[in-house]
């Protein structure tokens, strides 16, 4: 069957090439992967802290902003939104209503730690409204104090918040917050 | 079959001589002839049109393939529905220099995905389609033993699916308690922290990253927890390290979850019971990676 020899032999050599472009068709798509265009790269630092607030005018109610948004984002339950006003290095101390006595302080040291205990302490409370009131606030330089009232919803800690606030790369960050400050019931 | 079909296989094919001989009419050729001119016509036509099929198939298939390989490359995440089964699925086998058989996805805490999520390769099985328990009892320079959970109200409260409890000794001295506890439910899941918190303890929480020896490193939530006990005058100290355990990527509750807890005394100061710490991890854990790369 010399015809159907040809013929199979052609239909071989046809497949063979498919198969030749095939593969390089794919090598060629695979290359083609290994070298995409490279996204731009933003040095900028990532913004956050107070440049993610709207309304801000100066250092003053970049703060303000910056407390109101914690209370905010605390209601809401938005852990990305509040992990973004915080510093890297930052931390959060229940002073258990011994402010002078810093042993039986509890810490909460580095993001991780603060965004376990929004999570696992503060959200489970469900607090339907928080007000940080009677703000006193001191700046100096790049660093700012802030001591504050904090009522959520019927409970009021009267100066029982002290919050330490820094700027980096021209946003205010919160730095520290310390509460239960104010002397035991 | 069409002469217009690309593939013609050779069984198909139908000799001219095979064709009766009939008594031709005049003016035309017998039946022969004509399927002789016919055959002959086809196989012109065939020679002309098939390399333009070839082509035409040609072309097609490496439209296909382009298109499937463009999707794969810019669209990632049609890759697993096309390469299902190569991907690191969950708490499958892989194959690894570094002597890893079990990928997990290991996380600060189950209830969301934080940025410190994290795939892991054990050599040794943590989920629940198998038994906890057979986490290896020697591990390197520790030796275990099973310490049973003889509290009830623990296990009434927790009603956990697995639960492990083991003591380990090195050969300083050093001991290193391991909690394993696995279950479906978020009900097993109490955070550590909350516990201590609520049974008199001061604790002060930050997290820690321990690097694998075959690269990457695993985060966990670290504790430093003191508390004194009636009748003592010093505070006894507990040191915890412990991160959550997923056997795939979707995390899902029904798939099983193990809290994988390390508890010991404070050996010097706290970086050195960091190193203890380490030192045990990366016995059971040899690397880690980004998820899903």
């Amino acid at each position: 069957m010399p015809t159907c020899h040809l013929h199979f032999t052609s239909i071989c050599t046809s497949i063979c090439q498919r198969v030749l472009f095939l593969i390089v068709a794919l090598l060629m798509t695979g290359c083609s992967s290994a070298t995409p265009t490279p996204a731009p790269v933003s040095t900028a630092a990532p913004v956050g802290g107070s440049c993610t607030l709207q309304d801000v005018k100066d250092d003053e109610s970049a703060i303000r902003g910056l407390l109101t948004a914690e209370g905010q984002f605390v209601v809401s339950q938005n852990i990305d939104a509040l992990m973004r006003l915080w510093a890297e290095n930052a931390k959060v101390m229940d002073a258990k209503n011994t402010p002078n006595d810093t042993s039986d302080d509890q810490v909460w040291e580095g993001k991780d730690a603060i965004s376990h205990r929004y999570v696992r302490i503060v959200f489970p409370g469900a607090p339907k409204e928080i007000d940080h009131n009677d703000e006193k606030i001191t700046i100096n330089g790049d660093k700012a104090k802030v001591e504050s009232t904090t009522a959520i919803g019927s409970e009021v800690a009267k100066a029982g918040d002290r919050w330490e606030i820094i700027r980096q790369g021209g946003c205010w960050y919160l730095e520290s917050l310390t509460y239960n400050l104010e002397p035991a019931p | 079959m069409s002469p217009s079909e690309p593939h013609t296989t050779a069984s198909e094919i139908k000799p001219p001589q095979q064709v009766e001989p009939e008594e031709k009419g005049p003016g035309e050729m017998n039946l022969a002839e004509k399927s002789q001119e016919v055959n002959s016509q086809e196989a012109n036509s065939q020679k002309q049109k098939k390399p333009r099929m070839v082509l035409s198939g040609r072309i097609l298939s490496m439209a296909i393939l382009l298109l499937a390989g463009i999707l794969v490359v810019y669209s990632p995440q049609f890759a697993p529905t096309l390469w299902s089964s190569a991907q690191p699925a969950a708490s499958t086998k892989a194959n690894s220099d570094s002597g890893a058989s079990y990928s997990y996805i290991a996380d600060l805490d189950f209830w969301q995905r934080t940025n410190r999520e994290i795939q892991v390769f054990a050599n040794a099985r943590f989920d629940l389609n198998d038994k906890l328990t057979n986490v290896p009892l020697n591990l390197g320079d520790w030796h275990g033993q099973e310490v049973p959970e003889n509290n009830q109200e623990v296990m009434i409260l927790l009603d956990p699916e697995q639960y492990v409890q083991r003591l380990y000794q090195n050969s300083k001295g050093q001991y290193m308690w391991l909690s394993m506890i696995g279950g479906r439910s978020s009900q097993p899941f109490h955070a550590p922290d909350i516990c201590y918190d609520a049974d008199g303890w001061q604790y002060n929480l930050s997290s820690e990253s321990i690097p694998l020896d075959g690269g990457g490193e695993v985060h966990g939530l670290w504790m430093q927890a003191s508390k004194v006990f009636p009748g003592q005058t010093e505070k006894t100290e507990q040191i915890v390290f412990y991160f959550y355990l997923f056997p795939n990527q979707a995390r899902e509750l029904k798939d099983g979850i193990v809290l994988f807890k390390l508890t010991s005394t404070r050996y010097g100061t706290l970086e050195e019971t960091l190193k203890v710490h380490a030192d045990f991890v990366r016995q059971l854990f040899k690397r880690a990676q980004a998820p899903g790369v």
